[in-house]
């Protein structure tokens, strides 16, 4: 009797398991629906058929990720032209600007002085808008993920990914108008100072797929931290949570704890994410800031 | 403007964060390149084995310049490398 309540205890527990991957996995990947709580809005009739180039399949369907993607963009761009309107009434001596706006002037300069402009130093004026903007179009990806019924969308690898390779063509283009062809190459081929010739050679042979690598490592690690950190903190919400449905009932006292407690450290880790969301924007942008400034001041 | 102050952590952070990967990339790419002249050659595994050590050395080679070389390069009024 016992050993057929085990039995069935553990497959429950096994059948619980299996559901709550499912609930995470389903929670964190892409999507062709919206799921909106209430109703959930089918987007397969937006998909399209992948285009082929070359060897490469490229999928342009709209996704859920993509839907979230393109919200993202639209806040990014309101809140830009609200705050540059606001500062443009102020510049023509109407009004000083209120909450929000004050908000976004700080944000601004800050993300223009001592993230752009200290990072790329002199001439990095034309960097500021990329910078400002990685900021708040991540940030707002980010946050959209806190939203009920919302998705992270740089918890997509493909996403930041694609992120990466922006800011990679750009401190890569950055870096050769900086240096010229001659300057630029010497950054990808490089030899010791004080070699013969041939050593030199084979220094060179051996040293420059190494130093290639350690170009892609950069945006590399940069698409793979952002991927990394938004979808940890998804994950860890959802196995907390998940541990309520679980465990959780209102008749025992345990039942009551796996209730309560995932519920407070639930609250925290959701603040932390908020947290989280802002921090990785400005570490994206700020890195995309420094790798500019480094490329350019190489020799 | 504060270019004379030390660079911020998250900076030094960014600026050293992808050796690692850049250690285990080209460890991985020479140790390939191993299979592949093995395979050819039918010398297996010496060349895996040389291949995967000779990655490794360059990409700490590759470290090894950005961390110790450049800095002092740079204190003797150098610019520094990428």
């Amino acid at each position: 009797m016992d050993g057929l309540l085990l039995q069935e205890a553990a497959q429950d527990a096994a059948h619980a398991e299996e559901w709550g991957t499912d609930v995470m996995i389903h929670h964190i990947v892409d999507a062709d629906v919206l799921d909106l709580g209430f109703f959930s809005v089918d987007l397969s009739p937006l998909s399209v058929a992948p285009i082929h180039i070359g060897g490469l399949e490229i999928d342009v369907s709209i996704t859920k990720h993509v839907v979230f993607l393109f919200i993202a963009a639209v806040l990014t761009v309101v809140t830009m032209w609200l705050a540059a309107r606001a500062a443009h009434r102020l510049e023509q001596g109407e009004k000083a600007p209120g909450g929000l706006l004050n908000a976004m002037e700080a944000f601004y300069l800050f993300l223009r002085d001592d993230v752009a402009m200290a990072n790329i130093g002199s001439g990095g004026e034309r960097f500021v808008p990329l910078v400002i903007t990685l900021f708040f179009f991540i940030l707002f990806a980010n946050l959209l993920g806190l939203v009920p019924f919302g998705a992270t969308a740089t918890s997509n690898i493909m996403v930041t990914a694609g992120l990466a390779v922006i800011a990679f063509i750009v401190i890569e283009t950055a870096g050769y108008r900086a240096l010229g062809a001659k300057g630029y190459l010497r950054t990808i081929f490089y030899v010791p100072p004080g070699l013969n010739p041939w050593m030199g050679a084979v220094m060179l042979l051996i040293m420059t797929p190494v130093e290639l690598i350690g170009k892609l490592a950069k945006p590399f690690a940069l698409a793979v931290r952002l991927f990394a950190n938004m979808t940890a903190g998804h994950f860890v919400l959802l196995a907390l949570l998940g541990l309520i449905i679980t465990y959780g009932s209102f008749t025992t006292a345990s039942g009551i704890v796996a209730v309560l407690g995932p519920l407070l450290l639930g609250l925290f880790v959701m603040f932390l994410e908020i947290f989280i969301a802002f921090l990785q924007a400005f570490i994206f942008a700020m890195l995309t800031a420094v790798f500019i400034g480094l490329i350019r001041h190489a020799h | 403007m504060r270019k004379e102050s030390p660079p911020s952590s998250v900076v030094q952070v960014g600026r050293h964060a992808g050796h690692g990967i850049t250690i285990a990339a080209s460890a991985a790419l020479f140790a390939w390149l191993g299979t592949l002249l093995d395979e050819r050659l039918g010398t297996r595994p010496l060349f895996v084995v040389l291949g995967a050590f000779l990655g490794f050395g360059a990409g700490f080679y590759s470290m090894y310049r950005r961390l110790v070389l450049d800095p002092s390069k740079e204190r003797d009024g150098e610019p520094p490398a990428e």
